[in-house]
């Protein structure tokens, strides 16, 4: 019997919780539960998480499962959906297809898992789940549909958990490019919005500008099928029309589709001169020295580029 | 138009059957070699799966002689597969090959472009002899199937190189076969002689190899893994042969059936979902395997390859619940034979030592 007052669902602090973190949490506190987002990636997180999954995982899914780890015993539920898709024709990655099912396979004393299956390839499909949410905690399907209504209203207009925010004028304006759960979480991008803001620039990021719906600058005939590639695609296309001064681009070592969308950017970039390209590929090993380095001397240049 | 295609293990000899008959002007590239993922490595992004690197050597070196397009397979993801035509496509362009990449997309949804990717392939003669191209194919493909299937049974039971040397022959001369007949007939010689060598009062641990389709058939690319594990003694039982990944992914794509119920079956209290390329059918085949007391398994995939590192997770679980020995091996363009070999024989050794146990205790 679960008591909806008090029965804390636990969401770990990673992947899509940087994209809907705001709208899950207000989704729970709706329904009536506790929800308990893990604290922010350090790196016992990483290394944690690093032990528990198989080496060859890409840092953001290590250190996902970091925070689950972090989590049990802690809660009475832990939220881990199967996002096999979020938009039409769209697909993740394979591993967020099969996380709950890795996290069963490796992570010792887990908490029953609320996993509802969210597959929008055709149509929208997240008022179903929360309808089965709803009904998994005891609740009716309407009710879960009401929550999740309500959730997205109050929180459409937030920008995503760790994107910057209250940024002043500056004399440089940096995009980066990146997938959320990369580039918002300091723990993984070695904080990586932080330091650009500490260098006096300003940062812009794929989820703050608004991006055209004709997708891919690149005109490559077949249209990417990852979501968070196509993202990164069009907006490495408005940041390449003058928009910025210089483009940062975060990957994770060992992400598949990035291993082919980050060269596809790249080579793009790099057709335009005039909008230096820096590519950082991080991973559990990365050093924070090396990284301020690099970015130092990634905005010296872009200002001696213009003293001329 | 001269087209190439590239390799997949014995791939090009149904390859080779179909599109000659159908009408194509084929021009295969070399065999698979160094040279080849030197060419690949240099032009394809540096983390790119290991077949992209493969394929596009592939390309090139039929390119250089004289091909004008390539085939390639398509697909709609996650896997990067499905991205590899105009990745491969973009790079050939970027690098001042002049060719055309002609991806064969799944019949899902596109049927009108498999139809005119063919209709371009058969070179003015339409699609009227698509029929007895891929009868003559599926006969050829059928047959090495069967050659494959014996020879890991009997390689572990004769003496070694031999079946290697029988199935060297038996394949060339089912590249040059002309017939459905003669190639079934290529195929039972070879059955009778390799069973003539083969000492069948042998014991051998049967071990079952499973991982990323391209690196379970390309032995020019996974270190030939399956004859290695076979002089070690061991009989290896394949996830998937020829015949099985066409099925999967023409043929049942085709009429949307959806893959092999067996392994999904099996896969279900480790796995409910797909997760691209083969990772569920994978864990339900190590069950299946598992629960015929085979007595080791092997995951073969090209480093960073994303439905593989999911099923090798939960293999781990697959792996507590029946104690069933399993050896993981990710491949790169640096993957060394000596290195690999070293393994596998620490692998068999294992698997020997504890079968050596069980039957002395008996």
């Amino acid at each position: 019997m679960i008591l909806i007052g008090t029965t804390r669902i636990g969401i770990p602090r990673g992947l899509f919780y940087y994209e809907l973190g705001h709208l899950w949490m207000r989704f729970f506190e709706e329904l009536g539960c506790q929800p308990v987002v893990s604290g922010p990636t350090t790196k016992q997180t990483v290394e944690t998480g690093a032990r528990l999954a198989v080496d060859e995982a890409c840092l953001p899914v290590k250190t996902y499962f970091g925070h689950v780890a972090s989590l049990t015993g802690a809660v009475d539920l832990l939220f881990v959906p199967r996002l096999v898709s979020t938009e039409r024709c769209g697909f993740i990655c394979p591993k967020f297809l099969g996380l709950p099912d890795m996290l069963k396979a490796v992570v010792p004393n887990l908490p029953p898992l609320l996993m509802p299956t969210v597959n929008e390839y055709r149509r929208p499909q997240w008022r179903r789940a929360a309808a089965q949410i709803a009904i998994g905690l005891g609740l009716t399907a309407r009710q879960g549909e009401e929550a999740w209504q309500r959730a997205q209203s109050a929180t459409a207009d937030l920008p995503p958990p760790g994107a910057p925010a209250g940024q002043g004028e500056a004399d440089l304006t940096i995009g980066v490019l990146g997938h959320p759960y990369n580039i918002y979480d300091p723990g993984i991008g070695l904080s990586l919005l932080g330091r650009l803001q500490q260098l006096g620039a300003r940062v812009v990021t794929p989820e703050l500008i608004p991006l055209k719906s004709s997708g891919d600058p690149l005109r490559l005939g077949k249209p990417l099928f990852w979501s968070l590639g196509r993202r990164v695609l069009r907006a490495a296309g408005e940041f390449r029309q003058g928009a910025v001064d210089g483009v940062v681009h975060l990957v994770a070592f060992g992400c598949g589709p990035d291993s082919l969308v980050g060269e596809l950017v790249e080579g793009y970039m790099r057709q335009q001169p005039s909008c230096p390209y820096l590519l950082l590929t991080v991973d559990e090993h990365s050093g924070e020295a090396g990284l301020v380095t690099r970015l130092e001397a990634f905005v010296d240049l872009i200002r001696w580029g213009r003293a001329g | 138009m001269k087209v190439t295609a590239p390799h997949m293990g014995t791939l090009h000899i149904a390859i080779g059957a179909f599109l000659r008959e159908f009408g194509a002007d084929l021009i295969l590239p070399p065999p698979t070699s160094n040279q080849t993922l030197a060419i690949g490595s240099r032009l394809a992004p540096e983390s790119a799966c290991l077949p992209l690197k493969v394929t596009i050597g592939n390309f090139v070196e039929g390119y250089e002689l004289g091909a004008e397009a390539g085939i390639m397979v398509g697909g709609v993801g996650p896997c990067r597969l499905g991205y590899y035509a105009p990745v491969q496509q973009k790079i050939l362009a970027d690098h001042g090959y002049d060719m055309e990449v002609i991806s064969l997309e799944p019949p899902r949804g596109h049927l009108g472009e498999l139809v005119s990717a063919l209709r371009r392939l058969s070179n003015g003669n339409g699609l009227r002899r698509l029929w007895p191209a891929w009868r003559i194919a599926w006969a050829k493909l059928k047959a090495i199937d069967t050659i494959d299937r014996v020879a890991s049974k009997c390689r572990p039971r004769s003496e070694p190189g031999r079946i290697d040397q029988l199935r060297e022959k038996a394949l060339s001369d089912l590249d040059r076969a002309e017939g459905t007949g003669q190639s079934a007939a290529i195929a039972r010689q070879f059955v009778r002689e390799a069973e003539s060598c083969a000492d069948f009062d042998r014991h051998c641990p049967r071990v079952g190899l499973l991982g990323e389709v391209f690196m379970i058939l390309e032995p020019r690319v996974n270190g030939n893994v399956e004859a290695e594990l076979g002089r070690l003694g061991l009989e290896v039982h394949r996830e998937i042969y020829i015949t099985d990944w066409l099925n999967v992914n023409l043929v049942r794509d085709f009429l949307r059936l959806g893959h092999p119920p067996a392994q999904q079956e099996a896969a279900r209290p480790y796995l409910t979902y797909f997760v691209g390329g083969h990772g569920r059918e994978n864990i339900g085949q190590a069950v299946i395997y598992a629960r015929q007391g085979f007595d080791g398994l092997i995951q073969v995939a090209p480093l960073t390859c994303m439905p593989e590192i999911v099923a090798q997770t939960i293999l781990n679980r697959v792996v507590r619940d029946f104690q069933i020995p399993l050896i993981t091996l990710y491949y790169d363009e640096h993957a060394g034979d000596t290195g690999l070999v070293t393994r596998l024989e620490a692998f068999a050794d294992l698997i020997l030592r504890k079968e050596g146990t069980r039957c002395a205790a008996v």
